[in-house]
């Protein structure tokens, strides 16, 4: 271990001393001082500092010969001159991190003087730079008059160094309220747009905004709009153009919606990951307290209302090593969308939330591959254009068994060990004497992605997207063997054997029809399988050398098999409105049972759904008022019965800052998960399909009002929403048979409970972000209450399990340079748990006695307040190019050290009984570097 | 104006989402604490045994809750109602060995903390044509060097054509007790319950029994109650649940039972 470490170092500090090398002769001497008189056009004066303290500058000639500086400097550092320039003449500066520096009239220039080849940039050839300009110059200046007005455009929107398609980036025609969202292809709509001169302001978050001004022949050709990937240099200027995107944004024109895009996401604070569904977990409305579990608490919902879909597939295992990460390799994700809820009729299944997660393509242009090394896995990707048309790209990500893995994996295992309960291990010796003899075998989780996309022209795409990802997690023990036997005994052990995992694939098939029609038509297969096998086993071999198996033990396993055809379409219809619509058929299969020494099953179930159904959701704008009303049906065959989900979400802007937003609408959803919390008792997760008897069909309704203001800097966001839910399901697997699992005596029946009830949950979300600036960052605060109430709890409204009051969290980044600090304070209220306030012993009517706890009633206590606050450092390895080659980050989790409690143990010790808390995750720091190539 | 106009809007938001998320007090459902235990089996030819006593504290190192003295209890087959009569302090009993019969109902009730505490149970059948495969089970010896020899299973068996819930008890006949591997031993209870369910047989294997020795063998048709309040393996504050009981206002069991006893006793020997 402490070798990989070393080279780990080793890289890291290699790679620094390379990216240093790279950057040639050294630029940055904006340090010198300046002792003289000047008096010229700004051009000149760039362009004698260029020459004189060997700085780069980038620049537009023509519009720079228009300032004049006329000063007498004393003992000035140029930093300054340039500095005092920019002001007096209210233009803009903009220092990359190699030193050079860009003067723009307008910050959105940047853009276009980056888009400029190389070796234009240098300033010997500035009177080419020059021409280029002043062609571009004129070609806008003519188009001061417009030709149409009023018309819908469409367009794409990509990134420029990759041609990826971006999804989900905002566009907006400036000084209006006309708004787009590009969807899953990067294609945008826009409708009303006033004039064919306007500018389209193209913002999306970890890239640069871009501002582009409309001409005729633009607006009437298929117009992309490619976006540059923002450094950090960018935060730097004294721009205070237009408003940026940051890590996580918040849509104002949708309802609930939260975008996040994973290459900003190496300077959160991590555990070990860069962590798509963690990051989350910094919003408000989503829980950030439930350390283990990477799924999505949302709104007083479990993770299983969540929807999860991956390039259009539904995922059903959505984590790793018990839920401490998410399936989701960054490296693969180009977009994530969190619908908090009121989402659009084109989801649907589940009751709380979606989360609908796209693949990268791949890089369109040039070849690349990276790594990333934690403390905890090592994870290799590669993109590549095939040929002109096509692009593949791959990622694999592989825990190793580092101190990190060991520490989350003991923690989990360790702490059910040494109180089983329940009688388990009763039988032979207790479980506490084993962990002595314990061997700590292989445990690992990976995750496989792959994606080809086929763009023949610029009306098709196709690609295929591939995820495979699997835990293992082995909590064998080998038993101690007395010497005495040891000759004849080879082995006793304690076999625990966890996999579980999920793997998918989707086709996809992405055509716009016309600029009106687009359509995205898939297939796809997922696949959720989770095995658990515990059993003891024994090994005897005799003087002939044959060896003599004995097992004992029960084995779980759960196989759901989902396959799935959807078609998405996007009709507009006129220059205010669209319409979305489009048909979903799915075929799911759910295998579990339950075996017990092999021959016996115990549960044996196979059950298959077919869901069928549609939808139509138009999107009307009237004015500053934008109306969706959409109404989704789904025919579910096991139950035999037609589900009409009527939603409808409206938004107004008041103005192009404030805006006022509401939605509704009813949700079903037909598949569960069972979770089992104690994850001794059996897998932890497994899914079954709603039946309409034993186990509803769910339901909910949410209301949800919300506001927010939007200025150039900050957002100010607010959002209520009450929820009601009912035929909620809890399951519970009780064991009917003396002893336990391994006493040789049981004769083990399982009883399925399922318990059927209701619920609500209401709250008030609160959100304060600074969008751009060196110091950005949001404060977050929930106010929230989620109540169950099942009747075999009693008849009234108890706290549900994942309850928490109040959350705050206050989530601060700043950057200078290549460096990024950032700092995340977590505070919950406990969530509710039940504790027993008594004990009786009952003596059995033929040998024993048995304890019972007596509980005053379910979810009646509280744990102390959870907090913690995490930290993290990166720096960034950037080449000359400006473009970025890496990165080391320093995490340092729960920094201090907080001892927030996870559950509460009850044993029973002398006739008392013993309450021990299980905490999560303390003092935790990480390593993580990244290089790309 | 116009901000003061978008000010006011924005703050009757505020105030109308507070307002929505205004919070319910909690609310709890019974109380359980102060319910007392109630422990019955009734078996026909025995006298009628009820404890009840009080739940412990956390912190209480006594095997048992305090005796609750002083009560009436009385039972009732739904004609007739007896009473019955402390002879241990939170130790009820009712001397007659005809009271109880197979089939028949029997209510309990009394009062506690001015709560009716009433609990409910039929009397099964007695089971019958109890045998076993063998009057012997030997406990192969460990062996150093040879094949073990394998262990012969032994059979207890009984007639269960309509499925009833049954427990098998091996009590344990000796003075001095003989344990058969100190390597498990963990468990000091020498008599072995076993849950038998809805099954006709029970095999026994080479480690049902901890002590070698003499062993009465009795087979006892219980009710589901009775398997229901084995059931509950609830240790964690995320699963924690009250114990299934059927008294009402009460915790424990009251549960009628009948056994049937194999006539020959069972030896548990080592191998020679």
């Amino acid at each position: 271990m402490k070798t990989i470490l070393l080279f780990l170092l080793f890289c890291g500090l290699f790679s620094i001393q390379q990216a240093r090398a790279q950057n040639g002769p050294n630029f940055q001497n904006d340090t010198a001082t300046v002792n003289k008189f000047i008096t010229a056009p700004l051009d000149e004066v760039l362009d004698e500092f260029a020459a004189t303290y060997k700085i780069r500058f980038i620049f537009d000639r023509a519009q720079m010969h228009k300032y004049g500086v006329s000063d007498h400097y004393f003992h000035d550092k140029v930093k300054d001159i340039i500095r005092g320039i920019c002001r007096a003449n209210d233009i803009y500066y903009a220092k990359q991190p190699d030193g050079t520096y860009f003067i723009l009239e307008k910050p959105e220039d940047i853009t276009r003087l980056r888009r400029l080849p190389p070796g234009a940039m240098k300033p010997t050839v500035e009177a080419k730079v020059n021409q280029a300009f002043t062609e571009e110059v004129i070609t806008t200046a003519a188009a001061a008059r417009p030709v149409r007005t009023n018309f819908a455009l469409a367009g794409r929107v990509t990134d420029n160094a990759t041609g990826e398609s971006l999804p989900a980036a905002s566009i907006k025609i400036r000084g209006t309220n006309i708004t787009a969202v590009t969807n899953t292809d990067g294609y945008f709509n826009l409708t009303n747009v006033p004039a064919d001169t306007s500018v389209l302001v193209v913002s999306y978050a970890g890239y640069q905004t871009s501002a582009e001004r409309l001409t005729p022949e633009r607006a009437s050709q298929k117009l992309v709009i490619s976006m540059l990937p923002a450094d950090n240099a960018l935060t730097e200027v004294v721009i205070n153009g237009e408003k940026g995107e940051a890590v996580m944004n918040t849509d104002t024109r949708r309802v609930s919606v939260v975008q996040l895009t994973p290459a900003k996401l190496a300077v959160l604070p991590n555990i070990g990951e860069r962590d798509i569904l963690r990051a989350f977990q910094l919003m408000p409305g989503i829980s950030g307290s439930n350390e283990s579990s990477s799924g999505a608490y949302v709104r007083g919902g479990t993770p299983d209302q969540n929807l999860v879909l991956f390039d259009g597939f539904t995922v059903y295992q959505v984590d790793h090593l018990y839920g401490f990460y998410s399936a989701f390799n960054v490296n693969a994700v180009k977009d994530v969308q969190m619908y908090k809820g009121g989402f659009s009729a084109k989801f649907g299944g589940r009751l709380s939330s979606v989360t609908d997660i796209t693949g990268k393509d791949g890089n369109k242009k040039t070849a690349g591959f990276g790594v990333d090394l934690s403390l905890l896995s090592v994870n290799i990707y590669g993109e590549t254009p095939l040929n002109d048309k096509s692009s593949l790209l791959f990622s694999l990500r592989r825990s190793y068994q580092g101190p990190l893995y060991n520490k989350i994996f003991n923690k989990l295992t360790n702490t059910t060990t040494a109180t089983t309960g329940g009688g388990g291990f009763g039988g032979p010796g207790g479980r506490g004497g084993m962990a002595n003899f314990q061997t700590q075998v292989s445990s690992w989780f990976y995750d496989l992605n792959g994606k080809y996309t086929y763009t023949p022209d610029d009306k098709n795409i196709f690609s295929l997207s591939f995820y495979s990802g699997k835990d293992k997690l082995d909590n064998s023990h080998d038993l101690g063997i007395p010497s005495v036997l040891s000759s004849s005994v080879n082995s006793s052990s304690i076999t625990d054997l966890t996999t579980y995992g999920n793997v998918g694939s989707s086709a996809k098939w992405s055509r716009r029809w016309t600029d009106k029609l687009y359509a995205n038509t898939l297939v796809s297969y997922s696949n959720f399988f989770s095995h658990r096998n515990r059993g003891m086993a024994s090994s005897i071999t005799d003087s002939t050398g044959t060896v003599v198996d004995t097992n004992s033990g029960s084995a779980e396993n759960n196989n759901l098999k989902d396959l799935s055809a959807k078609s998405d379409w996007e009709l507009n219809i006129s220059n205010t409105g669209k319409i979305l619509f489009g048909g979903f058929a799915s075929r799911q299969d759910v295998k579990y049972d339950y075996t017990q020494n092999d021959t016996t099953k115990l549960i044996d179930q196979n059950n298959q759904a077919l869901t069928l159904g549609g939808y139509a959701e138009l999107e009307q704008n009237f004015g500053a008022l934008r109306l969706t009303p959409g109404l989704r049906y789904t025919h579910y065959d096991l139950t035999n019965k037609n589900y009409i989900e009527p939603r409808f979400s409206a938004s107004y802007a008041i103005n192009d800052k404030l805006m006022l937003k509401a939605a509704t609408g009813r949700f079903y959803q037909f598949t569960n998960r069972v979770v089992r919390e104690d994850i001794l008792s059996g897998s932890k997760d497994f899914w079954v399909l709603a039946n309409g008897s034993s186990i509803p069909v769910g339901s909910a309704i949410h209301y949800i009002l919300g506001a927010s203001y939007e200025t150039n800097k900050f957002l100010f966001s607010i959002e209520g929403y009450y929820k009601r839910l009912s035929d909620l399901t809890e399951y519970s697997l009780r064991q009917t048979g003396t002893g336990g699992m391994f006493n040789p005596n049981s004769t083990i029946t399982l009883e399925q409970n399922f318990y059927n009830g209701k619920g609500y949950a209401k709250g008030i979300e609160f959100l304060v972000q600074k969008k751009v600036g060196q110091y950005t960052g949001w404060i977050g605060y929930t106010l929230a209450s989620a109540f169950n109430k099942f009747d075999v709890y009693g008849t009234d409204y108890f706290p549900a399990a994942q309850d928490v009051r109040n959350e705050f969290k206050s989530i601060n980044l700043y950057q200078e340079g290549r460096w990024t600090f950032s700092a995340t304070w977590i505070y919950a209220s406990g969530r509710p748990y039940t504790a027993p306030v008594g004990s009786y012993t009952i003596n059995r009517a033929g040998s024993g006695a048995e304890t019972y706890f007596v509980v005053s009633g379910k979810n009646t206590e509280r744990f102390k307040a959870y907090h913690r606050l995490d930290a993290a450092i990166t720096y960034d390895l950037i080449r000359t190019s400006t473009k970025k080659v890496g990165s080391i980050g320093f995490s340092f989790f729960n920094i201090y050290n907080r001892s927030n409690t996870w559950y509460r143990e009850y044993s029973i010790q002398g006739n008392q009984v013993i309450s021990t808390d299980v905490n999560y995750l303390g003092f935790t720091p990480n390593l993580t570097l990244s290089l790309k190539w | 104006m116009v901000t003061n106009y978008r000010k006011i809007i924005f703050s009757s938001i505020v105030l109308l989402l507070f307002l929505a998320a205004a919070c319910k007090k909690d609310s709890s459902t019974a109380d359980y604490s102060a319910l007392p235990v109630v422990e019955g089996y009734l078996m026909p030819n025995k006298i009628v045994e009820v404890k009840v006593s009080l739940q412990k504290a956390l912190v209480d190192t006594n095997a048992y809750g305090v005796a609750v003295t002083g009560l009436t209890l009385s039972i009732s087959d739904g004609s007739i109602t007896k009473t019955l009569t402390e002879d241990k302090a939170g130790h009820y009993i009712l001397n007659d060995l005809t009271f109880i019969k197979s089939g028949s109902t029997y209510k309990l009730s009394f009062t506690y903390n001015n709560l009716p505490v009433t609990a409910s149970t039929v009397i099964p059948d007695k089971p019958s044509g109890i045998v076993t495969s063998a009057d012997t089970v030997i406990i192969p010896k460990m062996t150093f060097g040879s094949t073990e020899t394998a262990f012969v299973p032994v059979y207890i068996r009984w007639n269960n054509p309509n499925s009833y819930n049954h427990i098998v008890v091996f009590r344990y006949l000796e003075t001095f007790k003989s344990l058969i591997s100190s390597r498990f031993n963990s468990d000091t209870v020498s008599s072995v319950e076993v849950n038998a369910v809805k099954a006709a047989e029970f095999e026994l294997t080479a480690r049902s029994f901890k002590y070698y020795g003499n062993y009465k063998v009795i087979v006892t048709r219980v009710n589901q109650e009775y398997l229901d309040m084995l059931n509950n393996n609830s240790t964690s504050s995320q699963n924690l649940t009250n114990a299934p009981t059927n008294v009402t206002n009460g915790l424990g069991i009251f549960t009628g039972m009948q056994s049937d006893t194999l006539s020959k006793k069972l030896l548990v020997k080592a191998e020679e």
